[in-house]
């Protein structure tokens, strides 16, 4: 196979208004608040659109731990 | 012993880069910087994904056929400090083959699970004879196949993502690079040994009895006093 070109791994220290906002672009995506997409996850009706934002706010719940979201 | 956490979850970064790199050819005319893995920090706890540099959301890696991307690779690992804040160790992690964005398998990990088991697959496919066998026995189940966590190894002896790239190349024939077997093995016997580092912590009276009555090693324990066995990470499904 051809090579595009490779990239180098980064690793990024976040604070908790970059994930705050990543949080608010992913819900800003698919227009729905947090216990809206929450419960189409839950009710299995999610679209990728939707699953993708989800994972995102999962991601940064991880991120930010319990006591900081 | 000080030692960097963060350092260290960005050294998992790299070698799943290589790993990736060596395995996997970049598509034609996708930006490379999507292929990038991001190792996002917080104190203690760190997000690894693809292509989530400049506040992008997590990418998929394109999975090709002759050049052509026909599916696509999700990967995601959460890590944090282990129970000694020694090393960065994997809390949940998620690998995914999707085709036009749904997921058709998945091997999941998340070591906090305990109605399903820890590490599973699941199939998105039909079967009628399996679900008429679940509506049958089990009226809380929904009797589709993709709900179904089906148990591989539990979190030491789970399979790595080395495993899934071999299958989606020597099987479903996705392009790989020249070299991509090399790579695999060397990433699976780095897996393995770390899995087994991790059971030997897990079960020290069976590493020493294996060691000294099996192979003729004289073990000592330590001035402390002889470890105990975990048995509650020996029983986890």
């Amino acid at each position: 196979m051809m090579e595009v070109g490779t990239v180098d791994s980064i690793l990024i220290q976040a604070n908790p208004e970059m994930l705050r906002a990543r949080r608010d672009r992913a819900l800003a995506s698919v227009r729905l608040t947090e216990d809206e997409l929450r419960g189409r996850i839950e009710a299995d009706s999610a679209t990728p659109d939707e699953r993708d934002a989800w994972q995102e706010v999962d991601t940064v719940a991880f991120l930010l731990g319990p006591s900081k979201r | 012993m000080s030692f960097d956490l963060a350092a260290a979850a960005g050294e998992f970064g790299k070698e799943l880069q290589q790993l990736l790199d060596a395995v996997l050819p970049y598509h034609q005319g996708t930006d490379p910087a999507l292929r990038q893995v991001t190792v996002t920090a917080s104190p203690l706890a760190f997000a690894v994904e693809l292509g989530t540099g400049g506040g992008r959301p997590a990418a998929t890696v394109p999975l090709l056929s002759k050049g052509h991307k026909v599916a696509e690779l999700f990967v995601l690992i959460r890590l944090v400090a282990d129970s000694a804040d020694r090393y960065p160790a994997v809390a949940k992690s998620k690998f995914e083959l999707r085709i036009n964005r749904h997921p058709l398998l998945r091997l999941d990990f998340d070591r906090d699970m305990h109605t399903a088991p820890g590490s599973h697959w699941n199939v998105h496919a039909e079967r009628g004879a399996i679900t008429s066998l679940l509506a049958r026995n089990n009226p809380d189940h929904s009797g589709e196949l993709s709900k179904l966590h089906l148990p591989v190894g539990g979190a030491r002896m789970r399979p790595c993502l080395e495993d899934l790239l071999q299958l989606l190349i020597e099987e479903f024939r996705f392009d790989a690079m020249s070299d991509y077997k090399q790579a695999i093995e060397d990433g699976r016997v780095r897996w393995r040994r770390r899995q087994l580092a991790a059971m030997v912590r897990d079960d020290p009276e069976e590493a020493v009895r294996v060691l000294h009555d099996e192979l003729g090693y004289d073990v000592k324990p330590p001035v402390s006093g002889a470890l105990p066995v975990r048995f509650d990470r020996l029983r986890r499904w």
